[in-house]
């Protein structure tokens, strides 16, 4: 790089080539450009926001991870889809080390569902692939999402955060269905499509 | 200087001998993840691979790199001897006993918890104890780097502080700063559960003292490519820097804004509300500023370079510019990944947008793209450059240093560019085996096979890169001069106090720090019960562990 | 050079440039993310400053339960891994858990190494795994002929000491982790029982066995299947994939066992069970 060279080419630059106000000129032109820029880009962010709601999960609820299966929330028997009396459903699912429980969510079309998550042992995650659908699942808190699925179907669902040597085959499914096939008049009812 | 060489020397190849093996191991991930048969297919292992490959690639190549770079510029820039050389030995030591110690450790497959270490898994003692030694030696060098730019400064009070020499004291600063996440993780939570003196594990305390370093410690790797953006491009096109100033604005706003802004690693985290989410995705978004800035500079100083060497019109100076030079080609290529990645990059930073892409492969592929393709390319083409002067011998050869170069770029765009897609269909992220029957993996398949291809170009690149560098060493000697920085075109007189020093800009993070974190983390010590049982990470024998 | 020019003092413009602009984008990141979008959440109207600011810090409402009615509680055991259980358990007595042991071996076999497909080995078995399941029989979570009445008869102080005799006992099970890499153990062996044990069936949700059991990690509440007796393995497989036994915690076993076929069942059993009679087993 820096050998001598015949070259006058190559000879050193002059001190001043480009002039000091010149310089300044043309970087305040950039930064300004720049600037701007990424002004717009958060203002778009910030008008979804507005518009559409579309938030990162904002509930910090803490739940004790070791004893899940005793009372509360997350007991086995209050697993699964639960149709609230507003219509709309909440999907409670344990996830451990390595299946979520119940391991096939089946859930409503063209209603407001709410996942509420809770980890029993280790951080796993939750993710529905094409979806917003996205979040941590981190053991001592309730992560809840909120969704609507526009069209019947069904997507396979991978735990996306590494949990242990089992983490690859932690992968459960959820089926949107018809809302005639959950029952109305039984609102302690919990559903899920996983063989009992 | 000659204390500073050998320093420097064995710093770089402690990295780039750790490098290969790194390289290694990716490859191998890439086809154990395929359709395709890998030779020792144990889901174990590649568990203890993934860890092993981020923890070289993440902490030990790019700290050893860091201070050997650093000891370099110390010492050239300043133009006087390195002072403290001892204790920088010292330190290499501590960096390296702790390197072995956390390697033996996974490979013996007592430490699979990946390098971002997630807990409540728990790992074997030792392979935390070695990340912390490798962090705490470098924290030797952080001290150095700031005891030498000081001592020169009270030495030469009428001249500012050369730009390098300053960028890679910023790069100290950030580094410290960076590293006390994890550094608190470790000695607070980890290190105390792992030999047994604790009981629980506080996972979301955990995730968020590690989110402090996660981000910045992405800056500390790309502060030596963006030193020889400014100090050693400009010099090797034959031209001149467009604007010290810049410059040091650039890495000022590193130092500044790389470090409040962590918590983009947890938008999907319920451990935390949306409030400060949002506020660390606002500043998120201004780190982005100096790479802008820095695009900018580099290319107005590399045309000047272009126009003297005869180059007219709007581009033409362009094919003027001398690209047989390596590190000439390495900032282009460099750029062009920026680019890339920097777009991926802001979806992952934009608050509601990264719930589509949230660990998916698309984040493995912004970071590759990133760390892997634009800052070591750039790594690689500093080596180029030191290497002659720190061994006095030529690069044998600047062809083979050219077709490395090329096929780094290529490699690492054919691997990440289908990973991006992969993603955006929901390829979640650290699997040892996909089942290719499950529809929504099979659509995935030939976009993860041509990925494998990129790896594999990715591994022969790394072979040309250690072939040049030990025929290199064991060359010829012969007088070569020392490292050249490039001047600026108006070449500073003085400068404003604050651009010559970091007492104010180090002011200036306490507060960003307190008032973006401070919340966050002293949350968890209000919250009601929540905390988690280790869960232990163990691939092998040895029945310590088990009661 | 003015080094007398410390950070608070604003005859440089730079400290000034700082602070201000650093407050201004603070302020405006607070207000945009506190309030602004802090008052906008799905599903509902928009909040005032004060709410969508406890919103924005993740302590307000507008989440929590549902009201709809649970179902009527159903708990697997008894059993929870607290500090609290875990004291309890390694404070088992060995001594006097050989005593209680003198009741077991009729079934179980001379020192918890059974000779009966019927009977589970107990000998190197986790000292949590027994005790939890003697309590699980106790409290009627899990069922088996006598073994409900004989854990009904025993202190949970006995079964804490029968517990701990039995783990310590060796020539039973081996120890849970002890293996090197190995290749072949993806979804392209032809094996079924070594595919599944350490690739799984991802398809199915259907985890490595050896993820919990061994050998290549172990989980709280997994006992060690090398050695234990195939017959025994098969028939719990069964009854977990029937519902006849409901006792695991979250579902785990469950929802595993149903996913596999009987042949399955049978493959893994006899890989776990098999290749190492108890009696050829080296001691922990």
């Amino acid at each position: 790089m820096a050998e001598p060279s015949s070259n006058p080419l190559r000879q050193p630059l002059p001190d001043g080539v480009v002039p000091e106000s010149a310089v300044a000129r043309t970087e305040k032109r950039w930064v300004i450009t720049m600037v701007t820029m990424l002004a717009i880009m958060m203002l778009v962010i910030v008008a979804t926001g507005l518009a559409d709601a579309l938030h990162p999960a904002s509930n910090v609820e803490v739940v004790d991870p070791r004893t899940l299966h005793l009372a509360g929330e997350f007991v086995e028997s209050n697993l699964g889809t639960a149709i609230e009396p507003d219509g709309s459903a909440t999907v409670r699912l344990v996830a451990v080390q390595y299946d979520f429980v119940p391991n096939c969510v089946q859930v409503p079309v063209n209603t407001p569902v709410k996942f509420r998550l809770t980890s029993a042992d280790v951080v796993h995650g939750f993710l529905l692939p094409d979806t917003n659908v996205n979040t941590m699942v981190v053991p001592g808190f309730v992560a809840e999402v909120r969704t609507r699925f526009a069209q019947t179907g069904e997507y396979e669902m991978p735990c996306h955060e590494f949990c242990g040597l089992g983490h690859h085959a932690m992968w459960t499914r959820v089926r949107v269905v018809p809302v005639a096939q959950f029952p109305t008049e039984a609102p302690q009812q919990r559903t899920s499509c996983a063989e009992q | 200087m000659l204390n500073s060489r050998r320093l420097a020397l064995f710093h770089c190849w402690v990295a780039f001998g750790a490098f290969l093996p790194a390289v290694l191991l990716g490859a191998w991930q890439m086809l154990m993840r395929s359709p395709l048969p890998a030779p020792l297919d144990d889901p174990g292992a590649y568990y203890a691979s993934v860890t092993l490959h981020g923890t070289v690639m993440a902490y030990v190549i790019t700290t050893f790199f860091a201070m050997g770079f650093g000891y370099a510029v110390a010492a050239t820039s300043l133009g006087r001897p390195l002072r403290g050389a001892a204790a920088a030995w010292a330190g290499f030591v501590i960096c390296l006993v702790g390197t072995a110690m956390a390697a033996a450790t996974v490979v013996a497959g007592k430490a699979s918890v990946l390098y971002t270490f997630y807990p409540p898994l728990l790992a074997s003692p030792w392979y935390y104890l070695g990340a912390f030694l490798l962090v705490a030696g470098s924290m030797v060098w952080v001290v150095l780097m700031v005891v030498n730019m000081v001592g020169w400064k009270r030495d030469n009070p009428e001249r500012p502080v050369p730009l390098a020499m300053f960028a890679i004291t910023a790069t100290a600063l950030l580094w410290a700063w960076a590293a006390a996440g994890v550094e608190i993780e470790l000695v607070g939570i980890l290190l105390p559960r792992a030999f047994g003196w604790s009981d629980l594990i506080d996972a979301g305390l955990g995730r968020t003292l590690f989110s402090v370093t996660l981000h910045a410690i992405v800056y500390f790797w790309l502060m030596p490519a963006y030193i020889a953006f400014y100090t050693l491009v400009p010099q090797a096109a034959g031209g001149r820097l467009y604007s010290d100033t810049m410059g040091r604005l650039t890495f000022i706003m590193f130092l500044v804004f790389s470090l409040p802004v962590g918590m983009h690693h947890l938008f999907a985290d319920p451990e935390h509300g949306s409030g400060f989410k949002f506020l660390q995705s606002f500043l998120t978004f201004l780190i982005a500023l100096p790479t802008l800035l820095t695009v900018f500079s580099i290319t107005a100083s590399l045309e000047i370079a272009g126009r003297h060497r005869g180059g007219r019109g709007l581009l033409g100076w362009i094919a003027t510019l001398p690209w047989e030079e390596p590190m000439v080609l390495a900032v282009a290529l460099s750029l062009v990944m920026l680019g890339f990645g920097g777009f991926g990059g802001l979806i992952n930073m934009s608050y509601a947008m990264n719930m589509m892409i949230h660990n998916t492969s698309w984040v493995t592929a912004h970071f590759h793209l990133i760390f892997g393709g634009a800052v070591v390319i750039m790594y690689f083409a500093i080596a180029y450059e030191m290497w002659p002067r720190i061994t006095g011998k030529p690069l044998r050869s600047k062809a083979l240093a050219r077709w490395q170069l090329w096929l780094w770029f290529w490699g690492m765009l054919i691997t990440t560019i289908p990973w991006h897609i992969a993603g955006l269909m929901g390829q979640p992220r650290r699997i040892a085996i996909f089942d290719y029957s499950l529809p929504l993996v099979a659509r995935m398949a030939s976009l993860v096979n041509i990925s494998v291809i990129g790896g594999f170009i990715l591994l022969v690149s790394a072979i040309l890169l250690i072939t040049v560098l030990v025929r290199s060493h064991f060359g010829e000697r012969s007088v070569t001069e020392p490292l050249r920085y490039a001047l600026a075109v108006n070449p500073p007189r003085q400068v404003p106090a604050s651009l010559n020093g970091f007492a104010l800009w180090n002011a200036i993070v306490l507060v960003l720090m307190i008032v973006a974190y401070g919340y966050p983390i002293g949350q968890f010590f209000f919250l009601k019960s929540h905390s988690a049982p280790a869960v232990e990470v163990t691939s092998q024998s040895a029945a310590a562990g088990v009661q | 050079m003015a080094r007398e020019q410390g950070p608070f003092k604003t005859d440089n413009p730079w400290p000034r440039i700082g602070w201000w602009s650093v407050a201004g984008l603070l302020a405006a990141g607070a207000v945009l993310g506190f309030v602004v979008l802090g008052g906008e959440q799905q599903n509902g109207p928009r909040l005032g400053t004060w709410t969508a600011i406890c919103r924005a810090l993740g302590i307000a409402s507008d989440t929590g339960p549902a009201t709809a009615p649970q179902p009527p509680l159903q708990t697997p055991t008894r059993i929870a891994w607290t500090a609290a259980t875990l004291a309890r358990i390694a404070g088992g007595d060995v001594k006097h858990g050989e005593f209680v042991a003198l009741n077991c071996a009729a079934c179980h076999g001379e020192q918890g190494v059974s000779q009966s497909g019927l009977f589970p080995t107990l000998a190197g078995m986790d000292a949590g795994i027994i005790y939890k399941q003697l309590d699980d029989f106790r409290a009627g979570k899990r069922s088996w002929g006598a073994m409900n009445a004989i854990a009904t008869a025993l202190s949970d102080q006995d079964a804490a000491d029968v517990a701990a005799y039995f783990a310590g006992r060796v020539n039973g099970l081996a120890p849970i982790l002890g293996e090197n890499f190995h290749g072949g153990r993806t979804l392209r062996e032809a094996d079924v029982a070594t595919r599944l044990a350490f690739a799984g069936d991802p398809a199915r949700g259907i985890p490595p066995c050896a993820a919990c059991h061994g050998p290549s990690a172990s989980k709280p509440g997994a006992p060690s299947l090398k050695g234990q007796r195939p017959e025994y393995i098969e028939r719990q497989l069964a009854a977990f994939a029937q519902g006849i036994r409901q006792n695991d915690i979250n579902r785990q076993m469950r929802t595993v066992a149903m996913q596999l076929t009987p042949d399955e069942m049978h493959a893994i059993a006899v890989y776990y069970g098999s290749g190492a009679a108890p009696a050829e087993l080296a001691g922990r």
